[in-house]
């Protein structure tokens, strides 16, 4: 039986978005991806508060991918924020990064992440399967 | 005041050996360095077998620097030989890899590593190193160039920690 619960997706870049949609395609991968644009909404999500309470639409995901470089709350605030909720605690956290940020892997690994993805090259890979990663 | 910290750079590239130096002696810091040259020497070092068991020569190491692509025993081996010593449950493992195997370091934080530093590690690299030392251990800036506002950094603890 396929896993159903979703992948949350925390990217406000658009092009990032799309990239990581065509990956999931091409690796056949069939959780539903939903997307996030920003910290607060990521957290939101979460934890279930407004349009987000409905866990019939906004199921909790079994994974998160989670850009680093975000506006406001940014990438690493929300990996503390989920590494101290006790029900969130091990849920899978992959950090997207770029290659010339690849050192900020040091601390999202710090705070908890449980790997990490870099873009674009990654995801050019239709080989790329995060939930193998 | 804190000691100068150990510490063992295991790379078997010669040519990244002296580039590391070098990247030391332009940033102004000064530690003691020893080298080995792949992961046998390194083990062997940690042990203190053979001529590494003269500890007044070849003092412990407060942090590793390890490569890890390295002939025969290579640094994954290492990471995991260290994981079963009891005695080396505190020592800072830091990886070096390079871009293109970056995704090395995914492996490495598994098998225990603590952080990892992209070569050629540069200035700004080695003050961070100081994040992975104990409080009584601290790289020191022998003196502090005149016009390089990057390498006169405090050391920063806690979140503020990059690495």
């Amino acid at each position: 039986m396929p896993e159903t619960r979703p992948i949350l997706l925390v990217e406000d870049r658009e092009d990032d978005v799309f990239l990581v949609r065509r990956a999931f395609e091409k690796a056949y991968l069939l959780n539903p991806l939903q997307v996030v644009r920003n910290g607060e909404e990521a957290v939101a999500y979460l934890k279930g508060e407004g349009t987000y309470a409905n866990r019939a639409g906004y199921p909790l995901p079994s994974l998160i991918l989670l850009d680093l470089k975000l506006p406001g709350m940014d990438g690493f605030d929300v990996l503390r924020w989920i590494r101290q909720e006790p029900n969130f605690g091990s849920l899978p956290v992959i950090v997207l990064t770029s290659s010339e940020q690849i050192r900020d892997v040091n601390r999202a690994y710090q705070l908890g992440a449980n790997s990490f993805l870099v873009k674009p090259t990654d995801f050019q890979n239709p080989l790329v399967s995060p939930e193998r990663n | 005041m804190p000691d100068l910290p150990v510490v063992l750079l295991a790379e078997d590239s010669e040519d990244d050996v002296i580039i590391f130096r070098r990247t030391m002696s332009q940033a102004f810091i000064d530690f003691p360095l020893f080298v080995a040259k792949d992961g046998e020497e390194t083990i062997a070092y940690l042990k203190g077998t053979g001529k590494f068991g003269n500890r007044s020569e070849f003092p412990v190491p407060d942090l590793l620097l390890l490569d890890l692509v390295m002939p025969e025993i290579n640094g994954f081996e290492v990471l995991e030989w260290i994981r079963d010593q009891p005695g080396l449950g505190s020592l800072p493992v830091v990886v070096l890899t390079s871009s293109e195997t970056i995704h090395d370091v995914k492996l490495a934080n598994q098998l225990g590593a603590h952080s990892f530093l992209v070569k050629p590690i540069k200035s700004k690299d080695l003050l961070q190193l100081n994040c992975v030392l104990p409080a009584n251990k601290s790289l020191k800036i022998t003196s502090p160039p005149a016009e390089d506002p990057e390498n006169v950094q405090v050391r920063t603890t806690g979140s503020g920690c990059p690495i």
